[in-house]
């Protein structure tokens, strides 16, 4: 992401042809202008699967085209719009990245032999760019990019007949392909249901019009696309170790017979967030450490060195923390509700991650305590969103997540978010309640392999039976039990069990049908409408009915739920 | 068969259901121009077919889904990138479409068709 191009001079040749120099820029342009619109992109996305990427992907190709034609000294349009092609076609992301990818291929086709860009040849390379994307699919859907490539070259066409100057073409191009964009809910039901506009059609009307606003002399600021990632940096910046932020290192190794595994796993140990890949002959290496030298120095032993980087990740956090004017760092994994006296857990990029929700503060601590790097704070009456559940997933640094809903009202949330994270496995245990989740977590171990841990939390989360006890907010009769508005009522596993006026008296009966003697611990956890004292004698009184069960008293924390009980 | 019990009855959806779906999702994935037979690679030829449920096999693991989908994909495009796209497109489609869990979904490139053109 950089401004610099726009530093640059307006393109050196007149309005009525671009040289390839002057196409690189113009291209860059479309690249910022996407940049900085990506995330708004990526919210229309609904069609074909509404995973909200579409922005992000068409920025990924569009990135990775510029890369590739960056170093490309040639004033030959051809060769570098073909290379523009070639890097949008290896860079290309998703459904629309590869679509704009067609779209490159098309225009580069068109223009293969020829060293500038003239008004017609723009013409024609839009008309083969859609019809080459057009050729990609056997059912194109109308109301998609598609739509808007196709009529983005139709305009091309018809203003190549009267103008030659090719800022008015551009001009028109852009008019049409926003005037196609705002039909597209026409054209495809889904979109207008969702009422938003195509989000790959957005994409490409946003490259259009960076490259238009370029050529017409204005500067694209790239500043609020900082701003706008910022929220992710926060997580990437956030402090991996106590000694502090250290250096990110880069660099491939060139030699021969090099074994990637011996590498990967000496570079392991040198520090964090490692990512080795390669061949025999070649190894990208990514690392953070506190001591730079260390990897280089062991790398140079195996053979040749080129690309070093080396960033002092403490700076650029300093820096990062200036920019945004405030001094805190930002909080790892949002550890929403927990308190800060508990450190949270270290894990690797390969361990398994345990994201859980939990209904009140001392419920998180419990999690916490017991592992958990994500927290979502939320319970029967404020279900967090499948967004909420994405956000706490995604800031776990892990690629493997275990997933907790602790309710079953929050189950499908958490299996939408599952699988909207796609960066990461995720595995959601069926919890349905707080002590499912406690009693899930007890197996955990996140150097495991996913599977077999996930087996085992999914087993142990039936060795806990569950008591709820509430106050009615309405009058039923369910199971045979009468319940009247505001009275205390028990459920069992989710079972209204038991319904009376005295608190104490339905713990009692709850707890009798709970595990009726067979269990070993019993667990009371407490809610935020219950002193301590209080919920301590109740405990008591409970502990000389049952002489052979332990029991634990904590603070819960929880909204509505008097005591959530725990029997195991 | 895929049976779903409710307390209100029981719900079936045949495979060929499933395949009828997945094949719909493939065929509007981005870079996919036919679907192929899992064995006769000579069937290329007539990939656009009216059999709806040509490319695509449907099985179940267990209690998961398991479709294995069959596929040409144009030349010039990122394979791996077209693949994920399906991928997701079929898994979404099932899904939303049955309520059913989709375990895997397996892409199968069987062929690469260039265009005239190019």
């Amino acid at each position: 992401m950089t401004a610099k191009a726009h530093n640059a001079a307006p393109p050196p040749s007149g309005p009525t042809a671009c040289d390839g120099q002057a196409f690189k820029r113009l291209v860059q342009a479309g690249r910022d202008w996407l940049d900085r619109h990506h995330a708004l992109v990526n919210q229309l996305n609904v069609f074909p699967v509404p995973d909200g990427d579409t922005g992000t992907n068409m920025l990924m190709t569009m990135r990775n085209a510029v890369k590739e034609v960056e170093a490309n000294p040639s004033d030959h349009i051809g060769q570098v719009a073909a290379q523009i092609a070639h890097g949008a076609m290896m860079g290309s992301r998703g459904n629309s990245g590869t679509i704009l990818s067609q779209l490159w291929q098309g225009f580069a086709h068109a223009l293969r032999d020829h060293k500038s860009l003239t008004p017609e040849l723009l013409a024609r390379g839009l008309r083969e760019a859609s019809d080459t994307a057009y050729r990609g699919v056997i059912k194109p859907v109308e109301g998609t990019i598609l739509t808007v490539a196709r009529e983005a070259a139709e305009a091309a066409q018809e203003s190549a007949r009267d103008t030659h100057d090719l800022v008015e073409i551009l001009r028109r191009v852009v008019l049409r392909a926003k005037d196609a964009l705002a039909r597209t809910p026409e054209m495809l039901p889904i979109l207008q249901k969702a009422g938003v506009v195509d989000s790959g059609g957005s994409g490409l009307v946003y490259i259009l019009e960076g490259m238009l606003l370029y050529l017409q002399g204005e500067q694209i600021e790239v500043e609020e696309i900082i701003a706008a990632e910022a929220r992710d940096l926060a997580t990437t910046l956030a402090p991996e170790d106590e000694l502090g932020y250290g250096y990110d290192v880069q660099f491939i190794l060139k030699g021969d017979g090099l074994d990637v595994n011996t590498v990967r796993a000496a570079i392991d140990q040198m520090g964090w967030s490692t990512l080795v890949v390669g061949s025999q002959d070649a190894i990208k290496v990514h690392v953070h450490v506190h001591d730079p030298g260390i990897p280089l120095s062991y790398a140079v032993s195996l053979g040749a060195l080129s690309d070093i980087v080396v960033e002092n990740m403490q700076e650029q956090f300093q820096d990062y923390v200036r920019e945004r004017g405030t001094a805190e760092p930002p909080a790892k994994a949002q550890p929403a509700g927990a308190q800060a006296e508990i450190p949270p857990i270290e894990l690797d990029s390969d361990d398994i991650g345990v994201v859980t929700v939990a209904s009140g503060e001392g419920l998180a601590r419990v999690f916490r305590q017991l592992g958990a790097a994500g927290l979502v704070m939320g319970g029967q009456t404020n279900n967090p969103s499948t967004q909420e559940i994405l956000d706490a997933i995604q800031h776990v640094p892990t690629e493997k997540i275990i997933l907790l809903p602790n309710n079953k009202n929050i189950i499908l949330a958490a299996e939408q978010a599952a699988r909207l994270a796609t960066d990461q496995t995720v595995v959601v245990i069926p919890t349905r309640s707080m002590p499912q989740g406690i009693s899930a977590l007890l197996p955990y171990d996140p150097k495991g392999d996913l599977e077999t841990v996930a087996e085992a939390m999914l087993q142990a989360k039936d060795n806990v039976v569950t008591g709820e006890i509430t106050t009615a907010t309405r009058s039923v009769e369910l199971n045979g039990v009468q319940v009247a508005s505001g009275q205390i009522i028990g459920l069992v596993d989710g079972t209204l069990a038991v319904a009376g006026d005295n608190l104490s008296s339905v713990l009692r009966s709850t707890l009798e049908q709970m595990c009726s003697h067979t269990c070993e611990l019993i667990t009371l956890y407490f809610g935020n409408g219950i002193r301590e004292a209080e919920a301590r004698q109740v405990t008591d009184s409970l502990s000389a009915l049952y002489p052979d069960q332990e029991f634990e008293v904590v603070y819960g924390g929880q909204a509505h739920y008097h005591y959530i009980l725990s029997a195991e | 068969m895929t049976t779903n019990e409710t307390p209100r009855g029981s719900i079936e959806i045949s495979p060929s259901v499933i395949a009828t779906l997945a094949s719909h999702a493939a065929l509007q994935t981005y870079g996919v121009v036919g679907m192929a037979s899992p064995n006769l690679a000579s069937d290329i030829a007539a990939s656009l077919t009216r059999d709806p449920n040509r490319g695509i096999a449907v099985r179940l693991d267990g209690a998961h889904i398991v479709i294995d989908v069959y596929v040409i994909i144009t030349h010039g495009t990122r394979i791996a990138s077209v693949a994920n796209s399906l991928i997701n497109s079929v898994r979404y489609a099932v899904e939303q479409a049955t309520g059913l869990s989709v375990g895997q979904v397996n892409v199968r490139v069987q062929g690469l068709r260039v265009s005239k053109t190019e």
